[in-house]
């Protein structure tokens, strides 16, 4: 049939454009990484690099300490990650599979907070870390978001799909309440704790307003504050800025492609936060 | 549990209640110390912000660039009295090395820092160790342990520091009595320790309760249950208050009062900050591009659905493209600004290449008022094609086959195909991205934080980057609060919209 | 090895359901009791209260003399098969049946000697390293078994065990089951809504309806002598005749007849199970036509219609002499009808 044959046509079009319009730009970061300083300059940009010139990775890396900035945005995401799974595993668990005294108004308050913008609490928050004397420190860049309420909620969900027979079965063989939890109960839940894990891996990377505030010594700088201020100092260097650029993207990239999955089911129970 | 395990774990708590309180004491009289003695966090705010310092060495403006540059390498000169850290304090130029100031902990207070949350560390963790008797346990014990130990040190040695730092600065500076306005009111050393404690006893808690929930015979389930659900909920509980709930509260109460790091009264002014919000036509103008920002969604999202058409049939290579369209969402949104400022450079970049190539003129896409907004609104747009085009494409999906040949077989054509069909069963995924887009919309900061600065002539000046310069640039926290205030109540009124449009929780969406 | 015994068990649910009402029963060392009756009955709320799972609203459980009825169900040393076995999909069988001494805090060379024993008593020696997902129906089942046996619980409780298996294995897994009672000599409770399992595996059987326990026994004297309508229509396959009548003392009258000493006069329901019906001559006896012959080889079924209305099942020896169509004479042997009131259903004789 001409008219589906036309159809499916169009269809590949679309999917190439589309892709392309979205790896295009990632592509330019790489191919300007690799260009000479002054090679970028001419009228019309050359698409490729004459010769491609790996030494922008290293200059770049080194122009500012990254290794720092690197090993802070690692303990970011280590903190973010390690809070997040865990207290969105604990209390998910204590709503989905316990009935107790008072669960109805406090998951009321939950509800509640899960609709408070946290980008509107910038100021209070900071002045509590600070009135805590954690400004400029490891416990004040990592505080604020050890607990999502959007990973309590995805693991209740996730709780509640689950059969509670093997936790009953638990029970009976002799384990206390927390062996039910953490040697049946969380194993059963390993895919919804890698969707919460990956989601608060990916906003913790990406985070740059609070860090910005809150660790303003160049030693807590995270990567992406690292990189916004050597987009200040070597403003005229492209290749640099384009080379420190592809280094922040690799460790998401890299996290990201293992945990599709993980992704797209993070995405089917409510996406972007 | 053993008669012997339970002596054990009720020395053991014994003795942590005992660090607690021991804890809480010595912050306590740390507080009463340190209204009298200089605090040197409270000196470099005065050096950050606009006030001028008392009896500072003459020759020396304070202002913003300005400031007690603790963040330089301290340098760590070995006294007679221990360790003295030292770090230069520059002149307004940032140029001139004009005097240092110098952190030094008596042994007494070195000790106590390590020593004590060593302790309850220890304690902690030893408690740990009873309560949960396993390989994990043990482990989990471990980390416990030493998250607190860390917690605790860098919590007792940053306020030990700083109130050494103030003592050590105030033969430096000069007048010891003028710098007595500058004490410090935030009391943080006691404060950080008080969370540590109330932390700690949230944990131990949450851990008995646990425990006792699994030991307590002849108890009601019922109790039994409650308790040891709480001690599940009990951490993010705690973050929660903390960190949400008591923000939400304190950011009311800002908006209505003066916030002077300086001045030690902070009076009711009621509406006052939101009056001078209204008056600034600064706010209007943020308030605007914010709006006008946020049309990105709509447009994106015809492009979207169009393409979701288009890509709605069995095509080989979908997966693939399903992960390449979220390149733009998890990649870094600072090196997606640099690479979206370096395509839309005005004499260099790779666009007004491909203009230039078609005859067209030139256009300074971020340094053009005019441009500037849209330019950051197409960055955006295209970071959210790819999710909205998939969200739409499993909503098409999800219409069953058989409703569009019905709709074939009544001799619809493909317009009303789409009009009278497909259209209104994507009503529900159009209203939800149409709502968390521009709520999504109205958090953005990187892309102008990165690519404009808010400007050029406040074109693309957004709350959020309007509230983080007020505060932190003009430290001005209480307009700040306002200005949060009318986001607050901005986006509430669109998540209520939201929630109101799917039904049932709205985890569920 | 302990007794069960449950004394004036009541559990009432939220909204004002009542799953047991007032239910007393024992389980005798070593013995196996089997609670039947149709869904929502009761029976499974008693099986999760014994166990510990949920909690009485009021009322004793007691095992082995211990009163347990508020211990969490780790100290009550009870263990149960799940209907849908419940075993730990992330774990291998061999880390399911040793799941309970692990975290007993068994030593691991007397955990492993264990775990081994369990599984060549139950023949499943050979897939100790394959996970639940790997195994088949009958397979997980004897899995989930070794699970319950491998610590020697003081009490087995099984709830519907066999329901998810397919008709062959589940004839095979009932005589296993009554072997390995027999074996270990447990004390067993033993849960189904279907009573054939019932009266095949339990020496005693409790017959249950809207929480209350209707009848308790071996399981004979529940099919010769049920004590309620309800009793004698749950027991036996195909079900117990019934029609309606009254009682003049000596006699049941209505659309069958026959002797009954009961005292009373009184509206009656008289049931007769089908091997007790015997058909002949159409004289001196209520006629019915024959709506459906099934033969089943050693016996055949014969369906038939009363004049008057009701229907009726026969189970007579061998090939049937009647056929779909012939009009036959129906009487009740001997002794062997039962009547009950009409309005309670209980026993009248």
């Amino acid at each position: 049939m001409p008219d589906r044959r036309a159809r499916q046509a169009l269809g590949y079009a679309a999917a190439f454009v589309l892709a392309l319009l979205m790896v295009a730009p990632f592509l330019w970061m790489l191919s300007t990484a690799l260009m000479d300083e002054f090679e970028v300059y001419q009228a019309p940009p050359p698409l490729l690099p004459a010769a491609p010139r790996f030494a922008n990775f290293p200059e770049a890396l080194t122009a500012l300490p990254f290794t720092l900035y690197f090993r802070n945005s690692l303990i970011l995401a280590a903190a973010t990650v390690a809070g997040q799974v865990i207290t969105a595993a604990m209390a998910g668990y204590a709503f989905a599979r316990h009935r107790f005294a008072g669960r109805t108004p406090l998951f009321a308050v939950y509800l509640g907070t899960l609709m408070i913008p946290g980008i509107a609490l910038l100021v209070p928050r900071f002045l509590i870390v600070d009135a805590m004397g954690l400004v400029d420190t490891v416990a004040g860049l990592v505080s604020v978001e050890l607990v999502a309420a959007w990973g309590i909620f995805l693991m209740r969900q996730y709780f509640l799909s689950l059969p509670r027979d093997m936790e009953d079965a638990a029970r009976l063989d002799g384990a206390s309440e927390w062996q039910v939890f953490t040697r049946v109960a969380l194993p059963l839940a390993r895919p919804a704790l890698a969707t919460v894990a990956l989601f608060a891996f990916i906003d913790a990377w990406k985070a740059l307003l609070w860090p910005l505030i809150v660790a303003r010594s160049p030693n807590l700088r995270v990567v992406e504050a690292g990189v916004a201020s050597f987009h200040g100092m070597y403003y005229a260097n492209w290749p640099w800025q384009m080379a420190a650029a592809v280094a922040a993207l690799v460790p998401v990239l890299v996290v990201f492609l293992v945990a599709q999955k993980a992704f797209l089911r993070g995405l089917a129970f409510g996406g972007f936060k | 549990m053993t008669a012997a395990h339970r002596r054990v774990a009720v020395l053991l708590v014994a003795v942590w209640a005992a660090a607690s309180v021991g804890v809480a004491w010595r912050a306590l009289r740390g507080l009463d110390r340190s209204a009298r003695s200089h605090e040197a966090l409270a000196l470099a705010r005065t050096l950050r912000g606009t006030t001028p310092v008392p009896a500072w060495p003459a020759g020396l403006t304070s202002g913003d660039s300005m400031a007690v540059r603790t963040e330089e390498t301290p340098l760590v000169v070995r006294g007679r009295s221990g360790e003295l850290i030292t770090a230069p304090v520059k002149d307004a130029d940032d140029w001139d090395i004009v005097g240092a100031v110098g952190v030094a902990a008596r042994w007494r207070e070195r000790a106590a820092a390590v020593a004590l949350p060593l302790a309850a560390a220890f304690a902690l963790g030893a408690m740990l160790l009873v309560a949960v008797p396993t390989v994990a346990g043990s482990g989990a014990a471990a980390l416990a342990a030493g998250a607190a130990a860390i917690l605790g040190s860098a919590a007792l040695t940053t306020g030990v520091r700083l109130r050494a730092a103030a003592e050590a600065l105030a033969p430096a500076g000069g007048d010891a009595a003028s710098l007595d306005r500058l004490a410090l009111r935030e009391p943080s050393l006691a404060l950080a320790t008080l969370a540590l404690v109330l932390l700690a006893a949230c944990a131990a808690v949450a851990i008995g309760a646990v425990r006792w929930h699994a030991d307590t015979a002849g108890r009601p389930v019922r109790v039994r249950e409650t308790l040891g659900a709480w001690g599940f909920i009990a951490p993010s509980l705690v973050h929660l208050a903390v960190f949400t709930i008591a923000p939400v509260a304190f950011l009311l109460w800002i908006s209505v009062h003066d916030w002077d790091l300086l001045a030690s009264d902070r009076p009711f002014v009621g509406l006052a900050h939101f009056r001078e919000l209204g008056a600034d036509p600064l706010f209007w103008r943020a308030l605007r591009n914010g709006l006008v920002y946020a049309l990105y969604v709509p447009v994106t999202m015809v492009a979207a659905l169009a393409a979701a058409l288009l890509l709605d049939q069995p095509l080989r290579g979908i997966k693939v493209l399903r992960v390449v369209v979220f390149l733009p969402y998890v990649a870094s949104t600072v090196a997606v600004a640099l690479v979206w400022q370096w395509l839309l450079h005005r004499d260099f970049g790779l666009l007004n290449a491909a203009l230039a190539a078609m005859h067209l003129p030139r256009v300074d896409w971020l340094g053009n008022p005019a441009t500037a907004l849209p330019a950051l609104m197409l960055v955006s747009a295209w970071g959210q094609l790819g999710y909205m085009m998939v969200v739409y494409l499993a909503g098409l999906q999800a219409i069953p086959a058989s409703l569009l040949e019905a709709a074939r077989l009544d001799g619809a054509d493909a317009w009303q195909r789409f009009r009278l069909v497909l259209w209104p069963m994507l009503r529900p995924v159009s209203t939800y991205l149409l709502l968390t887009g521009i709520i999504w919309s109205f958090h953005g900061f990187t892309l102008v934080y990165v690519m404009t600065e808010g400007g050029p002539a406040h074109a693309t000046d957004v709350l959020v980057y309007r509230i983080y310069q007020t505060a932190w640039e003009f430290r001005r926290f209480d307009v700040a609060a306002a200005m949060s205030v009318v986001l607050c109540l901005l986006l509430l009124a669109l998540t209520a919209l939201q929630w109101r449009t799917v039904k049932g929780e709205p985890a569920d969406a | 090895m302990a007794a069960l015994s449950l004394s004036r068990l009541v559990k009432h649910f939220a909204g004002g359901v009542i799953g047991v009402d007032d239910v007393t029963l024992t389980v005798g060392d070593g013995a196996f009791t089997a609670l039947v009756g149709p869904s929502g009955c009761g029976k499974t709320t008693i099986l999760r209260c014994v166990a510990g799972l949920e909690e009485p609203t009021s009322g004793e459980v007691r095992i082995g003399g211990r009163d347990v009825t508020w211990l969490p169900p780790r100290d009550r040393d009870v263990a149960m098969v799940f209907q849908n076995y419940a075993l730990y999909p992330h774990l291998t069988v061999a880390e399911n049946i040793g799941f309970p001494l692990k975290v007993r805090k068994t030593a691991p060379v007397e955990a492993a000697r264990r775990v081994r024993q369990a599984a060549e008593l139950l023949e499943i020696g050979a897939l100790l390293d394959r996970k639940p997902a790997q195994l088949s129906g009958g397979q997980r089942q004897r899995a989930a078994l070794a699970r319950a046996l491998v610590r020697e619980p003081a009490l087995f409780l099984f709830d519907e065990p066999l329901s998810n298996l397919d008709a062959q294995v589940r004839a095979q897994t009932r005589a296993e089951l009554v072997a390995l009672h027999r074996r270990l000599g447990a004390t067993m409770l033993y849960v189904t809504h279907d009573q054939v399992e019932a009266m095949t595996m339990a020496q005693s059987v409790a017959v249950m309806a809207g929480g209350r326990v209707l009848q308790e026994g071996p399981p004979m004297a529940l099919y010769r002598e049920p004590a309620s309508l309800a009793v004698a229509r749950f027991i036996g396959s195909p079900s117990i005749n019934t029609v309606a009548g009254r009682t003049t003392g000596t006699r049941f009258e209505g659309a069958l007849a026959c002797d009954a000493r009961v005292g009373a006069c009184t509206a009656a329901v008289l049931a007769v199970r089908p091997e007790h019906l015997v058909l002949g001559p159409a004289i001196d006896a209520s006629r019915a036509s024959v709506v459906l012959v099934e033969p089943l080889g050693p016996e055949s079924l014969v369906r038939l219609r009363l004049r008057s209305g009701e229907d009726l099942v026969a189970r007579v020896p061998g090939e049937a002499s009647c056929r779909m169509g012939d009009e036959v004479g129906v009487r009740v042997a001997p002794g062997a009808g039962l009547c009950f009131r009409a309005g309670d259903g209980a026993r009248l004789a």
